[in-house]
């Protein structure tokens, strides 16, 4: 018996090894350089590589961020913003808690399951957040910021800061707040500011 | 090649910046005096007591990045590279406390790289208090004022012009004037540069701001002091009674995995960690137990802002970040600061969610933005944590949740009299207020405190300063009780709350400091040896 086990734990090694590289493999891909960062993330020898979300939290944000960014039609319907959007928002948010401390990402996923528990308190119904419309995850979201108990604000806070705060630095979002310049790096234009 | 084998960057700092990321073995070395930590605290230090002729090794936590780099980052690059915890750090607010972020700095430079570049000194009430009240006689503002007065030239502290005021800020002046509020300028350490880039907080694009990489650091540069990034100190090496040296590790392992140890050996060892990190490294050894103070009565100035949507294009993002203040209030514990940050944090910070979001952040260049902040008692407390970083709580006294109450509606009123239709507060999931009644009644109204969103920016006082080991960390010339030859230079010995931004007031003490140690070097050397000896 001994023999038998003696012969397999290479073989169990290897496996696990094979399944711990895949792993780490996989949640290094959202870092991908991107064209117009000075450091793309993973190209700079200052980053953690480690990814901050967890699968749940990245379905978690993304649609956090869908209904928190919807927005109205000429008929009044919701309308989502575009894929390329989300995306964006949802890899800095993995970036910032790739650089924090794995407190801070422990602390972010006790978030995460408490958003998707929201729905039970907010709706009266045992649903998943994620699993919602989008016009239902938005009521959700109100219904949150709304509530008379603060730690329900502070649940949706803790999202829609971070989150908003990515979405509004670039794209659209930032040209639909009148900022006059292409992007928040540019510096002020001092000749056009002394002539007006 | 250094003497440790790595390649050392050419960069503004020269070839005295140890990346400890790139290290491929432990470190060890020795010198005159450690510092650990870079920020207003530790980079005053170094450069003071290279200056004297000390061999100093600066030990920084955070990652070290050139000015001209970091000019270039977005407001969420920097948020990822330069603040601790992504810009996530919250207090744990204890019973009705409202939710407080708090922004801090990690990498070479602290937190200095993340301010407004606002330059007050101490009030002299508060001077006196600590004279005449807690005994601290060496603290008076006498004891100050060369201190200070150093601090102001080297960062070059003007008064901020009408000029560079935004049109935010204006219409908030012109509604003071109105209501007979006074309204003064700000000082900054911007010199003549300021562009008026109004991001102040993420990195000057322009450089203008004289944060202590660039004023103080390559000053201790030349004078041969050395930085370690990227080296996170866990205890300090203690020896025969006396502080040795300081041990860690090295971070940027692959995945973020512990990197090589190091051990650097000194006499004399000074904490600037900041106020949160200070503390942590003195409970894991158990130093200033007897005081029963490290890590408590931590004060933390909570702020909250307001926004005002007016008819007419306000664009605030043309102008100084901060210009102007108004002590009206300061007799009530608020201070009223003007304020305009990146559009991007701006959005996020209004109110609602979906198309009322969006609406809303469609109207943000006909919106204005005052802040204030409160002098608040001290209900903050740091604990060791399960990982690396500290818990921090926080209880607001009910005299200080009154006095953010109260600042919400002085605002609330400011943006009316400003011609604001409609004004969004702090006090999440509350309509926009219309009217001097509305701020009224939401004054009056008994929110839930979690409902109201603030900042801090300068968490102060968790290894207070005191007569004796019973009443304080660290006694009037920074050195900590009990532990010769351990000294701390951050905002953690500042005794009370001071009620202004804190950059000027850590810098000016730990200026004192460096000058008394400085004085005192030989005999502090000379014991330790002696005392080795004897062993």
């Amino acid at each position: 018996m001994s023999g038998e086990r003696a012969r397999l734990r290479p073989v169990l090694k290897a496996f696990i090894a094979r399944r711990a590289e895949g792993a780490l493999r996989s949640q290094l891909q959202g870092f991908a350089p991107r064209p117009g960062e000075p450091f793309p993330a993973g190209a700079h020898p200052l980053d953690w590589r480690r990814p901050g979300l967890t699968p749940l939290g990245r379905l978690v944000c993304r649609s956090f961020t869908e209904a928190l960014l919807c927005d109205e039609d000429e008929r009044g319907e919701l309308v989502a913003p575009d894929a390329a959007t989300l995306d964006r928002v949802v890899h800095k948010m993995d970036l910032w808690l790739g650089t924090a401390s794995t407190d801070l990402s422990r602390a972010f996923l006790a978030l995460c399951f408490a958003l998707e528990g929201s729905p039970t308190l907010t709706l009266k119904r045992a649903r998943r957040f994620t699993s919602l419309p989008l016009r239902e995850r938005l009521h959700v979201l109100e219904t949150l910021e709304n509530h008379p108990n603060g730690l329900l604000s502070m649940l949706l806070t803790a999202f829609k800061v971070p989150l908003g705060t990515a979405a509004f630095e670039e794209g659209e979002l930032l040209a639909d707040t009148g900022f006059d310049r292409p992007d928040l790096i540019a510096p002020r234009d001092l000749k056009r500011a002394r002539a007006s | 090649m250094s003497a440790h084998g790595v390649d050392v960057q050419s960069n503004d700092l020269g070839s005295n910046v140890l990346l400890g990321r790139e290290l491929t073995a432990p470190f060890e070395d020795s010198c005159d005096v450690i510092v650990v930590g870079s920020g207003a605290g530790g980079a005053v230090m170094a450069a003071t007591l290279a200056e004297a002729g000390k061999r100093v090794i600066v030990v920084e936590e955070g990652a070290y990045y050139k000015p001209s780099d970091y000019q270039r980052f977005a407001p969420s690059e920097s948020v990822r590279r330069m603040f601790r915890e992504a810009g996530m750090l919250m207090a744990f607010g204890v019973g009705q406390t409202p939710m407080i972020s708090i922004t801090l700095g990690r990498a070479v430079g602290g937190s200095s790289l993340l301010t407004g570049g606002v330059c007050f000194r101490i009030p002299s009430e508060v001077h006196q208090r600590w004279d005449r009240e807690l005994g601290l006689g060496e603290l008076s503002e006498r004891g100050y004022e060369e201190a200070y007065r150093e601090v102001e030239r080297r960062l070059e502290v003007t008064e901020v012009p009408e000029s560079m005021r935004s049109e935010s800020t204006r219409r908030y002046v012109r509604a003071a004037a109105q209501l007979g509020y006074e309204i003064q300028p700000i000082h900054r350490n911007t010199g003549e540069d300021c562009e008026g880039n109004a991001r102040c907080n993420f990195t000057c694009p322009k450089g203008a701001k004289r944060s202590v990489d660039r004023s103080y650091l390559p000053s201790a540069a030349r004078h041969g002091a050395i930085v370690l990034s990227d080296a996170l100190v866990s205890r300090v090496i203690e020896k025969n009674g006396r502080a040795a040296g300081v041990e860690g590790r090295l971070l940027g392992g692959p995945f973020g995995a512990p990197g090589h140890a190091f051990k650097i050996h000194a006499p004399v060892v000074v904490l600037a960690c900041g106020t949160l990190h200070t503390p942590l490294v003195l409970l894991r050894q158990g130093i200033g137990k007897a005081s029963g103070v490290v890590g408590k009565n931590i004060t933390l100035h909570p702020a909250v802002r307001i926004v005002g949507r007016f008819d007419t294009p306000v664009e605030g993002w043309n102008g100084a970040m901060q210009s102007v203040y108004s002590d009206h209030f300061a007799d009530q514990g608020i201070k009223l600061v003007g304020v305009y940050t990146t559009v991007n944090f701006l959005a996020a910070g209004l109110p609602g969610v979906g198309p009322a979001l969006r609406r809303r952040a469609r109207a943000l260049s006909h919106s204005a933005v005052f802040g204030a902040m409160i002098h608040d008692e001290g209900g903050g407390q740091v604990r060791l944590g399960p990982g690396r970083e500290p818990i921090l709580s926080y209880k607001m006294a009910p005299r200080d949740l009154e006095r953010i109450r109260k600042s919400i509606t002085i605002l609330a009123e400011l943006s009316i009299a400003a011609g604001a239709r409609e004004v969004f507060t702090s006090a999440w999931g509350f309509p926009p207020l219309k009217s001097m009644d509305d701020a009224r009644a939401l004054e009056n109204a008994r929110i839930d405190a979690r409902r109201i969103e603030c900042m801090a920016f300068h968490p102060l006082g968790s290894a207070r300063v005191g007569r004796d080991e019973r009443s304080g960390v660290v006694d009037q010339n920074g050195e900590v009780f009990g532990v010769p030859g351990l000294f701390i230079a951050d905002g953690s010995i500042l005794p009370t709350s001071i009620g202004v931004n804190s950059q000027v007031p850590i810098m000016a003490s730990a200026t004192r400091i460096a000058w008394r140690l400085d004085e005192r070097f030989r005999g502090l050397s000379a014991s330790t040896s002696a005392r080795s000896r004897a062993s």
